[in-house]
């Protein structure tokens, strides 16, 4: 039961499939562009695969093969959609917005009233109940619009960036109504936010060009990141290499000692990770004293940046995370050679993997 | 919306505007000072008069009527599906609005008239369309109806389709998005192209006179009562226009009355198209 998807849409450069435990919610995370949104059409019913078959709790939505198929149009699904504006109906009251699903499909007036009162109290929005939609600010209307979506009672709910859109001081409190309500509910959140998927997300999906590239809890995923966009959500220096003794060799002359090295598996690539803090920098030449643990790694700066309190230096496709008495003191400009000092021990590895969308059963 | 602008307008704009303003006006006034206004109440009362306009508002009711029921369906269809050869078909249905009216006429009473392409059929039927009053609403119908479409396409364009998408995803059949959402969401335009329709349908003439002749009381409406009073009675033929003038600045004013009262996200859609239409 849940829902099991394969779908690939040239069109859009999409070619997918997972599948969405009953009563889990699965995060889908990713670049801009990376076609998440066209997965969560796919599955309401706006966008039509080209090949592919999708199955919700024994329904079919969709089975096609080369443009040609069944495909369950989008109010037969039992997937209510919530994006990243509420898009309330303008001419109807909050009430009359949420009651419209359980309307739409014959429930009579006074129980679809009924129902929609008890949803929005459910989203904590009781009180809006009277109100137009012109006349709520944006989290109001995300909240209406989510007792919208759940007075539906969708077999699947799916929800595109639901948070993208709001005030950052409203950001919070959506969260935790979001991870209220989706406890024990069949749910597909996108979402960029690495918070989100944390607090809301019993598993993440991570997307890339169209393609599920990551699957797993999310705490597993942030801790061993396949790609380097996971890495950069988990807030990880990601290096790919192979194996040399116990050195791990990357593509453009970068070598460091690795832990696990005889962990590799033959003919493996192996993965490095360990966060910017590891990294402490220093002109070429200076000071030649040892730093006994301390990988010694040339670079050539491509980038400084404020990170938080810290000042970021990039070079060779790594992060390090300096203080800014440091910076001032190296005085570094884009284009200098650097030595990148890593700490040995801060570096984790392990094979990489070619993770499918598929729960680990 | 009413912002003011901070770059201010060159003034030859302003005095092009003025002249074109003026252009518009000037006849207008030209009328109401011609007016005979001792012999006003007789002159616009009189049987033929009256007849004229009683048919005149009656068959721009029936009209606009048919420009909705037709209307819709076909602005529906041209904004929202997709087939080869719509941009062929848009045109086509625009065609009424720069085609001469009398052209217009003439080729409804080649398809309805007695010799016409439908005609044998529907006088087999024991229907006869040419110079009758039906003749009058098809003629008004046939030069109105893209003032409809044009407006109502605009403004389910600018309506978009994310909330009909959202209300489908909530489980509502087609039928049901389109009385529940879609409909509601384009009321304004499509209340500004009915009445730009019924304006247009009180103004017809030329199909009119073609297609449907000029009997008293049954196929003269008002312009064509003017048109014939015009020489025989040069004061009647003012005092009625004067009538018509004033329909129109009611139709106008009604139509525009309503725009406050619309919602922010059709005012535009509303206020654009109705422009768009009026302009063509």
């Amino acid at each position: 039961m849940g829902l099991r998807i394969e779908a690939v849409l040239p069109e859009r450069g999409i070619d997918v499939r997972f599948d969405v435990g009953d009563g889990e919610t699965v995060a889908l995370l990713g670049p801009n562009g990376a076609g998440k949104s066209t997965v969560v059409s796919l599955l309401a019913g706006l966008v039509h695969a080209d090949d592919g078959r999708a199955e919700l709790n024994g329904t079919t939505l969709f089975h096609r093969t080369k443009g040609k198929g069944m495909s369950l149009p989008a109010y037969r699904r039992g997937t209510s959609l919530l994006a990243q504006e509420a898009l309330l109906f303008p001419h109807l009251s909050a009430e009359e917005n949420v009651a419209f699903g359980p309307r739409s499909t014959g429930v009579p007036r006074r129980k679809a009233q009924a129902a929609a009162r008890r949803w929005l109290a459910e989203a904590d929005a009781a009180a809006l109940a009277a109100k137009r939609p012109g006349e709520l600010s944006g989290g109001q209307a995300q909240r209406v619009a989510l007792a919208r979506a759940l007075a539906a009672e969708p077999d699947l709910l799916l929800l595109d960036e639901p948070m993208a859109a709001l005030d950052v001081e409203t950001v919070p409190l959506m969260r935790r109504l979001l991870k209220r309500v989706l406890a024990g509910r069949s749910a597909l959140i996108v979402t960029h936010d690495v918070l989100d998927a944390l607090t809301l997300a019993n598993r993440v999906l991570v997307m890339q060009e169209g393609r599920i590239v990551e699957s797993g809890p999310p705490a597993e995923v942030l801790r061993r990141p396949q790609n380097p966009f996971t890495a950069s959500l988990a807030g990880l220096n990601l290096v790919r290499g192979n194996v040399r003794g116990n050195r791990l060799l990357a593509a453009g002359g970068l070598s460091f000692a690795v832990p696990d090295a005889g962990a590799g598996v033959q003919g493996v690539p192996l993965l490095a990770v360990f966060p910017p803090s590891a990294i402490a920098v220093r002109r070429p030449g200076a000071a030649g004293t040892a730093n006994p643990g301390r990988e010694i790694l040339g670079v050539t700066v491509t980038d400084l940046e404020p990170q938080g309190d810290r000042i970021r230096v990039r070079g060779a496709g790594l992060a390090a995370d300096i203080s800014p008495a440091a910076a001032a003191e190296l005085s570094l400009v884009v284009g200098e050679e650097a030595e990148f000092l890593l700490d040995a021990s801060a570096v984790t590895s392990y094979p990489a993997s070619a993770v499918p969308g598929w729960r680990t059963v | 919306m009413s912002r003011s602008n901070t770059v201010p307008l060159p003034r030859w704009v302003l005095a092009g505007a003025a002249a074109g303003a003026l252009f518009l006006l000037l006849p207008l006034a030209a009328v109401a000072a011609e007016v005979n206004w001792a012999e006003f109440i007789p002159l616009v009362t009189s049987e033929s008069s009256l007849a004229a306009l009683s048919l005149s508002l009656r068959t721009a009711a029936a009209s606009t009527l048919l420009c909705v029921l037709l209307g819709v369906p076909l602005a529906l269809v041209l904004a929202r599906a997709r087939f080869p050869g719509k941009r062929l078909v848009r045109s086509l249905v625009l065609l009424p609005l720069v085609l001469p009216p009398v052209v217009g006429g003439i080729a409804l009473l080649y398809t309805f008239g007695r010799q016409g392409l439908l005609g044998g059929a529907l006088e087999a039927m024991g229907v006869q369309v040419a110079f009758s009053t039906a003749a009058v609403v098809l003629a008004q119908t046939f030069v109105a109806l893209p003032f409809l479409v044009l407006t109502l396409e605009g403004a389910l364009r600018t309506a978009g389709t994310r909330y009909e998408a959202v209300a489908a995803t909530l489980g509502a059949r087609p039928w049901t998005v389109l009385r529940r959402v879609t409909v509601p969401l384009v009321l304004p335009g499509l209340a500004s192209g009915a009445v730009l329709s019924f304006a247009r349908c009180l103004g017809e003439f030329g199909a009119t006179l073609a297609f449907a002749g000029s009997l008293q009381g049954v196929t003269r409406t008002l312009p064509l009562e003017i048109y014939l009073q015009r020489e025989a009675d040069a004061d009647a033929a003012v005092a009625l226009s004067l009538v018509l003038v004033l329909v129109a600045v009611v139709v106008v004013g009604l139509s525009y009355r309503s725009a406050p009262a619309r919602s922010a996200d059709t005012r535009s859609a509303g206020g654009r198209s109705a422009t768009a239409g009026a302009a063509d």
